[in-house]
């Protein structure tokens, strides 16, 4: 058989393409789920780095970490009402319910103290974050007033160095620049 | 397209192409099957691809896709110069989320678009919302993540680039590359950085915080591509200090510090700073509390001698870095956020390039544009400023010598520059995206 012509075998090839990339559009389509279609897994769990976080993350991270500890330590669940609305089996579940229910004097008795504990965290742990914040105000306005300091130095600096030019004195050495 | 007429459209294979030589059609779709089987549908459909264009049978297509393509700003210039200098060899197609046109884009950043197309993708999570500014910040694992229908389209060209900062689309092309302006989020919930082939950095600054933050280097870098070189050659400088920055709601930009700095300067120097007049420039979107408490600041301190300009016109803009002796950027002083200190710092190249002599901020991305005492003077307080503006006032023999400094230096950051390395590493990419096939 002779050999088939590179041009004619590219073309063939090209119209095998064609037809190959409609059949797996067509696929691409019916699959809904990415991890599916790429047939591996894409999402995984990433480690939280507080230690590296930035001022800014620690404070979105305290705020939402707050919120949540607070939920979990939420107020001591109310006593209610003991019933079911099963058919037949109605009668069996209630008289369950109600023999669990008889039992939940020893078991606040035992959780009682966990319970407050976990309250009284979430409570210090809040109070914690806002006296962070308030020395946080406090620190940004040391640093403005330090600012504040720094600029009149370089004003009496600069006078300085006039008043020096004008008693025809040499000014300061102030031709260096810092160091960057 | 219909199988005869690309077969009309079918040219001569290149010589040495590996498949041509080696495959039939038979081998091809038992080889595609076999892929499809082992690892998944997409990866067979991006043999496809990959085979098209090593067979010569079409031009690679290029998608850049950034969810903020619909809003004017820096990070999207930077992703459509790449695409207009790319359009020549690529197929290329803007990819956004919300109606945008290709005229729009052209006033906005005087680019030649004319061989790219935009595709629109919307995302239901945001339409439903009536949200205008699309916020990846918002997506939990508690949702679905909307974003999935971006990584669905990137797996329908060769090359898929990711020009925003939005990490939650999985690249399903055969090339990814992501274009970092600022790792933002730390990896949680659809974090897909680490899925991209290649990860573009527009800074050392950003390459620095993306190794700290990701925990991966970026295997490129390079600067934004700035164009505001004024046309007639160089002009004659006025008095002026200007300030080019938007005027953000919570203050990144330090354009307060820079107003109390001024004050300060005419309070105590007046003989000095007479004449000079200091010109904050910037976008601001409407109702702007930040803006007002300037706006007062100005009018009880320095009336006459500050001037604030909202959203001014192009040629505005230019004519005053035309005219400005001195250029002041200040954003990240006193900030300890790495995001909140600037990433590259657009607007002082745009000075520099017109002769203005930087006074920056010492941090972030503008140390690796302003080389202190040489091109102009960085600054870590108000009170450094105030000191090295005083010395140019009084020093115009200075202030011109690193104006020229600062002119010759800004030419490193120039479109031209920017569209020849963008255009020589995606030759190499394509090169070897052939080779593999």
């Amino acid at each position: 058989m002779p050999e088939q012509p590179e041009h004619e075998k590219t073309r063939e090839l090209a119209a095998e393409i064609q037809r190959l990339k409609g059949e797996l559009d067509q696929k691409k389509r019916e699959i809904r789920d990415l991890e599916e279609l790429i047939g591996t897994a894409i999402d995984r769990e990433f480690p939280c780095e507080i230690g590296e976080f930035s001022e800014r993350e620690l404070a979105d991270y305290s705020r939402d970490a707050l919120g949540l500890l607070k939920e979990v330590a939420g107020p001591p669940l109310r006593p209610r009402s003991v019933g079911s609305r099963r058919g037949i089996l109605g009668e069996p579940v209630a008289f369950l319910k109600r023999t669990l229910k008889m039992t939940r004097f020893y078991v606040r008795l035992l959780l009682g103290d966990q319970m407050r504990f976990d309250q009284r965290s979430a409570a210090l742990t809040e109070a914690l974050v806002v006296r962070i914040g308030h020395y946080g105000e406090r620190l940004e306005l040391a640093e403005r007033r330090v600012a504040a300091f720094e600029e009149s130095l370089v004003i009496l600096k600069n006078r300085l160095d006039d008043l020096g030019s004008r008693l025809d004195r040499p000014p300061a050495a102030n031709d260096v620049l810092p160091p960057r | 397209m219909t199988p005869s007429q690309y077969n009309q459209r079918v040219p001569r294979p290149p010589e040495n192409c590996g498949l041509e030589r080696r495959a039939t059609a038979m081998e091809l779709s038992r080889e595609i099957t076999q892929i499809a089987k082992q690892s998944g549908v997409q990866a067979a459909y991006n043999r496809l691809l990959q085979a098209e264009v090593a067979l010569g049978l079409r031009k690679p297509s290029l998608a850049i896709y950034d969810h903020a393509f619909h809003i004017i700003g820096g990070a999207q210039k930077y992703g459509l110069t790449m695409g207009s200098a790319l359009s020549d060899v690529f197929d290329v197609t803007i990819l956004a989320n919300k109606d945008i046109r290709l005229e729009q884009f052209e006033d906005w950043y005087g680019l030649d678009l004319s061989r790219c197309r935009v595709k629109v993708i919307r995302l239901p999570y945001y339409e439903e919302r009536n949200a205008f500014h699309i916020d990846p910040a918002f997506i939990t694992r508690d949702v679905v993540n909307p974003f999935h229908l971006v990584s669905r389209e990137s797996g329908n060209y060769d090359v898929f680039v990711n020009n925003s900062m939005n990490e939650m689309v999985c690249p399903l092309s055969n090339i990814s590359v992501l274009i970092c302006h600022f790792p933002e989020r730390r990896p949680k919930s659809y974090f897909y950085a680490h899925r991209y082939a290649i990860t573009i950095c527009n800074s050392r600054y950003t390459a620095e915080w993306i190794e700290k933050r990701w925990k991966f280097s970026p295997q490129r870098h390079l600067y934004p591509p700035v164009d505001m070189e004024a046309s007639g050659g160089e002009f004659p400088k006025k008095k002026y200090v200007l300030s080019v920055a938007r005027f953000e709601p919570e203050g990144t930009k330090r354009q307060r510090e820079m107003v109390e700095a001024f004050s300060t300067l005419t309070r105590e120097w007046p003989d000095i700073v007479r004449g000079w007049k200091f010109i904050l420039a910037g976008g601001s979107l409407p109702n702007n509390r930040y803006l007002s408490e300037l706006e007062n600041l100005v009018a009880r301190n320095a009336a006459g001698s500050i001037e604030l300009r909202v959203n001014i016109p192009m040629a505005e803009l230019r004519s005053l870095y035309q005219e400005a002796t001195l250029f002041w950027h200040l954003c990240g002083l006193t900030r300890k956020d790495p995001s909140e200190v600037e990433h590259f710092g657009m607007t002082t190249v745009e000075a520099m390039q017109n002769g203005s002599v930087p006074i920056v901020y010492d941090g972030g991305g503008l140390r690796e544009i302003v080389d202190h005492g040489v091109n102009g003077f960085r600054v870590r307080s108000g009170a450094e400023l105030i000191d090295y503006t005083v010395r140019l006032f009084l020093d115009q023999g200075l202030a011109r010598e690193l104006g020229q400094a600062a002119r010759a230096r800004a030419g490193t950051f120039s479109r031209a520059t920017f569209e020849m390395k963008v255009r020589t590493f995606f030759a190499e990419v394509l090169e070897s995206y052939r080779r593999a096939a």
